[in-house]
């Protein structure tokens, strides 16, 4: 639970338990205060539920950390190879010899496929 | 004993005081409430979500100067601990130049631009000793980005303590509601950390890359301060490409460059082609390809008056290809769908040569952007 929500929560729930009492009431005793006292009630809910709906679309910050692909491709053939981005590599790096063709192997491409979070 | 001239259940009609005092007390407590306290309450919640919101700024900021710290003694590995001159280098400043009398601005501006490169390059040198070309351009970036949210965190900070001091509701009011995109811009900015740091490409990459890719495997030269130049065959035509001087984070410029192919080629250049990343609108996809004229770039002026200063010139048509992306990708590692954006700007590019020159053209390819982790190709 996120701790923005504890208080919004709290308020609800006292709310509703407000309401109960009052609803108790009126059957009980068929008042026309309770019966007063039950839509304020109401209402108070319907904000504390807002309120709640408001503080749920604030968003915790997050750091996000992603999978890094690099792509290696031959500059002759369709030799194509994915692996983890590691330090050093850039785009247009050559890379050596390709196994297939003995053609040039450069990176073609590095990017980020998935973006997981974390809480920071 | 009667106290009152009336019985006090005459005023109610269901005799009971206690109910009708529990309805008074509900009514008073939602006047105050809503009417009176209606103010004080908006203005303790403004309140409470600057304050949430500074406290995420700040611990971006630490984060920030933590990466920079590390990046600069891994890589530059200086003899002297740097973060008292990093502390003191934040807080860097440029003035902009007088635009009351708007005559030669942008060239002021280019001076006084040029002169901050100047400062950012010595300081780094200064700091990171050992670190190569490359990796020294991408300190630059990191420490640029470090800037950019001290900038933020202090703005942000200011309003707040400001609205406190004059009390003033509209202050605190306007603050409020411009932090979800202070926050938004603060975030591109810290998940840009890692990119930097490392040398990843980024979104704003996508026009070197679209350049390097028809520059592979053909020499380069240099042809302006951090520009390169290759001079591709083409289907009859000769390409010439330009960009910033890769992998390290560099824009260059790119009108200098321009300026001097025109200058050399004059009438033979058909087109000059323009590629650039380009913010997209919400709800556009990342990664889109779309095609307009005038000069492709996002610089504050200097550049782009002397691309149209040239083409006018001549009268040479400017072609611009943009790949949309949002703020935060264009800081962020390179996603995937960007560089699928850049193979279809590749087919566009190519598209228009083959559309609108001829065999024997001259055709200038521009690819702008910074150039972080994409080589020359």
């Amino acid at each position: 639970m996120k701790r923005a929500l504890w208080p919004s929560l709290a308020a609800v729930s006292a709310a509703l338990a407000l309401a109960l009492v009052a609803l108790s009431l009126f059957f009980r005793e068929a008042h026309a205060e309770a019966l007063l006292s039950l839509i304020f009630l109401f209402a108070l809910v319907t904000m504390s539920l807002s309120l709640l709906a408001m503080a749920s679309q604030r968003k915790p910050p997050t750091q996000k950390v992603p999978s890094v692909v690099t792509v290696i491709n031959c500059l002759n053939c369709d030799y194509r190879e994915e692996r983890e981005f590691r330090a050093g590599d850039f785009v247009f790096k050559k890379l050596g010899s390709c196994a297939k063709c003995g053609g040039e192997l450069f990176i073609s491409a590095i990017y980020s496929i998935a973006q997981a979070k974390e809480k920071t | 004993m009667k106290v009152l001239p009336i019985e006090l259940g005459q005023l109610w009609p269901s005799g009971d005081p206690y109910q009708m005092l529990l309805s008074l007390a509900y009514l008073f407590v939602f006047i105050m409430l809503f009417m009176v306290f209606n103010q004080h309450f908006q203005r303790l919640w403004w309140t409470r979500d600057v304050e949430k919101a500074l406290v995420k700024l700040d611990r971006y900021l630490k984060r920030s100067k933590e990466v920079l710290h590390k990046a600069v003694m891994e890589q530059g590995k200086p003899d002297m601990d740097p973060s008292r001159a990093i502390e003191d280098f934040l807080e860097f400043f440029v003035i902009e130049p007088v635009d009351r009398d708007p005559f030669g601005v942008l060239k002021r501006l280019e001076h006084i631009l040029d002169v901050e490169r100047d400062r950012f390059r010595s300081f780094v040198a200064w700091v990171a000793p050992k670190a190569d070309k490359a990796t020294a351009a991408n300190l630059e970036d990191l420490l640029a980005v470090t800037m950019a949210l001290n900038l933020i965190y202090k703005i942000t900070r200011h309003y707040l303590i400001l609205s406190k001091r004059t009390k003033s509701l509209l202050i605190l009011m306007q603050i409020a509601y411009a932090v979800p995109l202070i926050l938004r811009i603060a975030e591109a900015y810290y998940n840009s950390l890692d990119a930097f740091s490392t040398g990843k490409p980024i979104g704003d990459s996508a026009g070197p890359m679209v350049a390097g890719r028809f520059m592979l495997g053909h020499p380069s030269y240099q042809i302006a301060e951090d520009v390169v130049a290759s001079e591709v065959p083409f289907e009859g035509r000769k390409l010439v490409v330009i960009k910033a001087d890769g992998p390290g984070g560099r824009i260059g410029k790119p009108g200098d460059a321009v300026v001097k192919l025109v200058e050399n080629y004059r009438e033979r250049v058909a087109r000059i082609i323009m590629v650039d990343a380009a913010a997209k609108l919400e709800g556009e996809r990342t990664g889109q390809v779309a095609e307009g004229v005038g000069a492709a770039i996002g610089d504050p002026g200097p550049e782009k008056y002397k691309i149209e200063e040239v083409a006018t010139k001549y009268k040479i048509p400017l072609d611009a290809v943009t790949i949309k992306e949002s703020i935060e990708e264009a800081v962020s590692t390179m996603r995937k769908e960007i560089v699928e954006g850049v193979e279809a700007a590749v087919e566009r590019v190519k598209n228009i040569i083959r559309t609108r020159t001829k065999e024997g053209d001259v055709v200038i390819l521009a690819g702008i952007g910074n150039t972080i982790g994409v080589g020359n190709g």
